[in-house]
Parts: C-alpha cells; sequence; structure tokens
C-alpha cells in the first residue's frame, strides 16, 4: 500500500492494521481496521475508506466468509471516490475469486474482465494483464478447456520483456504452459518449456521454484514412460523440500513418488500421511493456539481501550473535583477571615459602646447628684442659716432685708431647678421661661397684685447661659416694681414683650409706676437691685436703655450668640 | 502712695462687682471686667498688672490656667486662682501652673480677707524678688 503522507489517526490505524495483516494476524488486523474506519467515517475519508473494506474483504476471503466479502467489496466499490474508480481493479479480481469459490465461473469471468479493462487504463496495465490471463487460464483448467487455457498462458508470455520485467510471473506462465502440454500429451514442447523454466529457478536460486522444476522433470519423464528418470527427478525434489523444510513440497514430492513408483506406493503414502497428520496435528494446534493467542491478543486491546477511557474519565473528574475542593477551601478560609475580622471588629464597637454608655450614665449621674447637692444647698442656706438669723433679730428692717434676700435666694433656686432639666448646650424658651420667672417672683410678693401683660413669641429661645442672668434682671425688676416704682399705684401693671431682631433680641420691661426723676443718671442709683442689673447687663454684652413713658421702661437688646 | 493694679478674671459679672468694689475700697486700682482670656490679654497689654485674680471657668475656649501658662511664659508678674472650684482636678492642675516665685493659691470667694491677704503675700514676694 502506497504510503500516506498526512497521518491521522485513522492512517495510524490503518498501517497498523496492515502490518499484523502481513504476518496473517487476522483478527488484530481486523480490529484495527475497525477503529480506522471509525475514525475515517468521522473525517468522512472516502479514499481510506475502500482500502479499509478491501482490506477486510480480503481477510473475510481469507476465513472463507465469502458473503461478508463480497459484501466489503461492493462497499469499496461504491464509496471509493470517482478519481481512484479507474483503480479499483484489485476489487473485481476479489470480487471473481469470491464468484469462482462459489462455483460462479462465469459472474468470475465477468469481473476478472472488468478488472483487466480497468488495469489497462492504468500504470499498472501489464500486471494487469498478467493477472487477468492468468485468471482466466486458471478457471479454463479447472474447467479442463486446455486450449482455452493455452491461448490466456500463450498471451502472458508474449508481453513484451515478460521475462526481464516479471521473471517470477513468466516462469509460474511456463510452467503452467508446460503443466497442460503434458496433460494434452505434448511432451516435446513440454520439455522445452521445463528446460527453460528450470534454468530459470537455477539462475535465481530460487528453491521452491527448483524443486517445481525437478518435479516437472519427474512429470515429464512419467509421460515420457522413463520412470527411473521421473523417480530421480521426485526424489531430488523430495531431498530438496527436505533440506529446504518446505513441507507443502515435500508432500508433493511424496505424492508424486507414489505415482511413479507403485511399489513403494504404500510407503511414500504413509511419510506423505504422516506429514499431513502432523501438519494437520501441527495445524490444529497451531490454529487453536493462533486462535487463542488472537483472541486474547484482541481481548487485550479492547480491555485496553476501555481502561484508557475510564483513566480518562477519571482524570477529567479528579480534576474537577480537586479544583472545586480547591475553589471551596479558599472560600472556606476568605470566609472564614472575614467572619472572624467582623467578629472581632463587631465585639471592639460593642466594648466601646459598653464603655460610652457606661460614661454616659456616669456623666447623668453625676449631673443628677450635682442638681440635686445645689438645690439642697440652696434651702440649706436659705431655710435654715437664714431663717435662724431671721429668728434671732427683733429689728424690722434687718428681717426685711433678710428676708429680700431669701427671696433671691428662693428665686436662685427656682431658676436653677427651671435649668435643671435642659441640657448646658441647648436652648430655652424664652416665653415659657419668663411666666416661671414672674410666677416665682410673685409668690414672694402675696399680699400685692400686679397684674402681668407678656407678649412674646412662642420661637424666640435664648441661650442656657444666657437663662440666670435674664432671669434675674427680670426678677429684680419686678421686686423693684413691687417695692418701689409700683407702690402707690392703683392699678399696678408690668408689661414685658420681646422681639426677634435677628442678631439681636429686644426685651422690653415697662411698668405703670412713678417711674425715675428726669435728671436721673443710672450710674448714681444706689439701689442694689438697679446696679445688678447693669452688672448683669454687661455679663450679656447687651445694651440698656432707660426712659420714662408713664412709668419705669427697660429696654434691653442682647444678641443671640456671644 | 503707688496704686497696684490688680487684674480680675472672670466671667460672672456680680462677682466681678463685689470683689472690684471691695478692692477698690482697701485702695486697689481694678480692671474692668475680663470675663475671657482674650480680653486678659488684650487688657494685659494696655496695661501690666501688679497682681492677677484668676477664675478657671471663663468665657470663651480657654480657661484661666491657660491664661496661667501664658502670663508664666510672656509675662511676669504674680497670679492668684480664685475660685469656687476646689476639687482635686483643678488643684493638681494649678499645681502645674506654678513658678518658683510666684505662689498661686486657691482662695474662695467666700471670705474676703483671705483674698486680700494673699494678695498682699504675692506683691511682697515680687518686690523682694526684684530686689535681688
Amino acid at each position: 500500500m502506497p504510503v500516506q503522507i498526512n497521518d491521522t489517526l485513522a492512517h495510524k490505524y490503518y498501517k497498523k492494521a496492515r502490518k499484523f495483516q502481513k504476518k496473517f494476524i487476522n483478527d488484530s488486523a481486523y480490529y484495527y481496521l475497525q477503529k480506522s474506519e471509525k475514525h475515517a467515517l468521522q473525517s468522512k475519508d472516502s479514499l481510506l475508506l475502500s482500502k479499509i473494506y478491501f482490506n477486510k474483504a480480503r481477510i473475510d476471503f481469507r476465513n472463507s466468509d465469502l458473503p461478508s466479502s463480497e459484501d466489503y467489496c461492493i462497499k469499496a466499490l461504491h464509496i471509493a471516490p470517482q478519481a481512484e474508480r479507474s483503480n479499483c481493479g484489485h476489487l473485481y479480481n476479489l470480487l471473481g475469486h469470491i464468484a469462482n469459490q462459489k462455483g460462479d465461473s462465469a459472474t468470475a469471468v465477468k469481473y476478472y474482465s472488468k478488472a483487466y479493462i480497468l488495469y489497462q487504463n492504468t500504470p499498472n496495465n501489464t500486471r494487469g494483464k498478467i493477472i487477468y490471463h492468468n485468471n482466466m487460464g486458471r478457471i479454463n483448467y479447472d474447467a479442463e478447456k486446455y486450449q482455452e487455457a493455452l491461448k490466456h498462458i500463450d498471451s502472458i508470455l508474449t508481453i513484451e520483456d515478460i521475462k526481464k520485467n516479471y521473471t517470477g510471473r513468466y516462469a509460474q506462465a511456463l510452467n503452467n504452459k508446460a503443466e497442460i502440454l503434458l496433460k494434452i500429451k505434448q511432451p516435446k514442447q513440454a520439455k522445452k518449456l521445463i528446460d527453460e523454466v528450470y534454468q530459470i529457478y537455477d539462475t535465481t536460486e530460487n528453491i521452491s521454484g527448483k524443486i517445481v522444476s525437478y518435479l516437472n522433470y519427474a512429470n515429464y519423464y512419467q509421460q515420457t514412460q522413463q520412470a527411473d528418470k521421473a523417480k530421480n527427478y521426485a526424489l531430488q525434489a523430495l531431498h530438496l523440500a527436505q533440506q529446504s523444510k518446505i513441507v507443502r513440497s515435500q508432500l508433493d514430492s511424496y505424492k508424486k513418488l507414489a505415482e511413479i513408483d507403485s511399489l513403494n506406493a504404500r510407503y511414500y503414502l504413509t511419510q506423505h500421511m504422516n506429514i499431513t497428520d502432523s501438519i494437520e496435528f501441527n495445524q490444529e494446534k497451531v490454529k487453536e493456539q493462533t486462535a487463542r493467542i488472537r483472541f486474547e491478543h484482541h481481548e487485550k486491546l479492547i480491555e485496553i481501550d476501555k481502561q484508557k477511557q475510564i483513566i480518562k474519565q477519571n482524570k477529567i473528574r479528579t480534576n474537577w473535583m480537586l479544583s472545586l475542593l480547591a475553589v471551596i477551601i479558599l472560600g472556606l478560609l476568605l470566609f472564614t477571615r472575614q467572619y472572624r475580622k467582623i467578629k472581632t471588629q463587631n465585639l471592639l464597637i460593642k466594648k466601646q459602646n459598653k464603655e460610652l454608655n457606661e460614661k454616659n450614665q456616669l456623666i447623668e449621674s453625676i449631673y443628677q447628684e450635682m442638681h440635686h447637692r445645689i438645690k439642697n444647698n440652696f434651702d440649706i442656706i436659705n431655710y435654715v442659716f437664714i431663717e435662724k438669723i431671721i429668728s434671732k433679730l427683733d429689728n424690722n428692717f434687718f428681717i426685711e432685708k433678710l428676708k429680700d434676700l431669701q427671696n433671691k435666694i428662693a428665686s436662685m433656686k427656682e431658676l436653677h431647678l427651671l435649668l435643671q432639666d435642659s441640657k448646658p448646650t441647648s436652648t430655652v424658651p424664652l416665653k415659657k421661661y419668663i411666666e416661671k420667672v414672674i410666677r416665682l417672683a410673685n409668690d414672694s410678693f402675696a399680699g400685692q397684685v400686679i397684674k402681668f401683660e407678656i407678649d412674646i413669641p412662642d420661637d424666640i429661645e435664648i441661650l442656657f447661659k444666657q437663662a440666670s442672668p435674664i432671669g434675674l434682671i427680670v426678677n429684680e425688676f419686678i421686686t423693684n416694681s413691687y417695692k418701689h416704682s409700683l407702690k402707690n399705684t392703683s392699678h399696678p401693671l408690668i408689661q414685658i414683650c420681646a422681639k426677634d431682631l435677628g442678631d439681636n433680641i429686644q426685651l422690653t420691661l415697662k411698668d405703670n409706676g412713678k417711674g425715675l426723676p428726669e435728671d436721673f443718671s443710672i450710674k448714681k442709683i444706689k439701689s442694689q437691685g438697679i446696679k445688678m442689673i447693669f452688672s448683669l447687663i454687661r455679663q450679656l454684652k447687651a445694651k440698656i436703655i432707660q426712659k420714662n413713658e408713664n412709668g419705669l421702661k427697660f429696654i434691653i437688646i442682647f444678641p443671640k450668640k456671644y | 502712695m503707688k496704686k497696684n493694679y490688680v487684674l480680675i478674671v472672670d466671667d460672672n459679672a456680680l462677682l466681678y462687682e463685689t470683689l472690684a468694689e471691695k478692692l477698690q475700697n482697701e485702695n486697689f486700682e481694678v480692671s474692668d471686667y475680663t470675663p475671657s482670656v482674650k480680653d486678659a490679654i488684650a487688657s494685659i497689654e494696655k496695661r501690666r498688672p501688679d497682681i492677677a485674680l484668676l477664675d478657671v471657668m471663663l468665657e470663651g475656649e480657654e480657661t484661666g490656667l491657660d491664661l496661667a501658662n501664658i502670663i508664666n511664659e510672656k509675662y511676669s508678674f504674680p497670679f492668684i486662682f480664685v475660685t469656687g472650684m476646689d476639687n482635686d482636678y483643678y488643684s493638681r492642675k494649678i499645681q502645674q501652673t506654678k513658678r518658683k516665685e510666684f505662689v498661686p493659691k486657691t482662695v474662695s470667694y467666700d471670705f474676703f480677707k483671705n483674698i486680700l491677704r494673699s494678695i498682699h503675700l504675692a506683691l511682697e514676694l515680687a518686690a523682694e524678688k526684684t530686689e535681688n
């Protein structure tokens, strides 16, 4: 088979198959042909497929499976690519052999003829000719149509330069002709041919060919009634066959000897039988063995194939599983790391929160405690210490002064209580605060009644630190009004109003009393209360305008923030 | 007789008034109402006092302790802490501000006599120092 350049899997298997086929290990060859067929079908390589089918047909023919062989031949023919159709001579030849085996010589002839025609158009056309005439010769010989057979052999012998180019085939043809000539009782012509054959085989040192020549001579001499010479040659053939251990030739020799030497026929036939028996016996053994070996080999191949598949699958599966495992582990690691991180962070946050809460609570409790103590201290000062002093006095002037003092302290305490609930950073609504201050002041002057008019928008707010001074100022104003300004007024009235001036707040305090004298100077006033008001004004960074308008009027303008 | 000039740094106007009046009666010159460190420094730059009375809680961010440190670094006149806050935290801080020459004391407002005594003592110490 010509070597393919392109080494696909299909071709690799095909080559292997051919190797086995040449060694007659047909089962393995068949197995690899199958494999090659599978791949060739996939790649749709029709040229290779036709070759595969041809070889399958050959193996089937050897195993005497004629129907299968025929099927494959036809398959091969059908699938052969158009370009290759002319090279299918070998396929028709095989079909011819099949037909011949079946006993259908007519069809065989048809096929051989077709093969011959196809060979004609190829470079192998001589070979094709020889094959054709050989086949035809054989058919005619089997049918005992000797003249026809001779014609075909002559066709071979007359091919140009056949002796040079196809020496083997030439010798064979001569041999066949000689055989036929002897059969049709033309010994002289036969002898010529036999001599020529011998020469050829002698010069080419072809041993089996030589044995054939000797047997030819034996035949000739047998025909020409020269039994001794015939026997000689037959014995020569036998010896050579034995020497070169060619079993078949030995058998032929023994057969011939039995024909020639009828006296010793039994001996020769026994020898023959021995060999055939042993051959047969050996053949059986060998057949059995080879069959077993082939079978095992075949089985092994299948097994190996299976194993390969399994290993492949396992590899893939383990790869998948390993990578999956790796991913999972990685995922777990990352997850646990994150988890732990988050956990520790959470713990830290919790701890911090706890600490902050504790601190807050501590501050709260300190705050409460402090307020309580302050409240207590106020009360102690007022109703213990000062009260004691008052109780020990009998001078009304001093008692009154001390009671004023108590009032101041009491209002300071109330102011403190007012502010207790607010946080130092928050603001205090002015209206509510002023109302409380008024109520406190009124409590101290139970006997007298002053009417209050309040005009403060609900949304005005003052800072925590402004509350105390403002409260004291208002309280002082009211006290001063009670004591001096509104002392003898019939319908005493105090008006307090506030206005939002953007950056500042304006607080107006007015009573309808006596007011102050015309040449009044704030600086000269002796009243402690008024003096205090001015100190507080300074603390508030406020401005104060004093007017006489049917009574005392203070306009206080203080900044919202300072 | 030369009058000593006292700087009073306190944000409580009523207390300032009372103290100022009392000191004036004792023949001291007294600064105006100085409620914050900023005002105090301005006042010092305008007229260097002979002694200062400092409250801890003042108006604004900086406290009397900050002012004490500034006085120690930039100026050199004696000062006395006068505060109603008489607790460990502040006394420790007050200790940190003292310089060898001048002894800051924590004197409460309750007894004016104590204040006067401290003022006189400090002035005398300062006078001795300058002589030496």
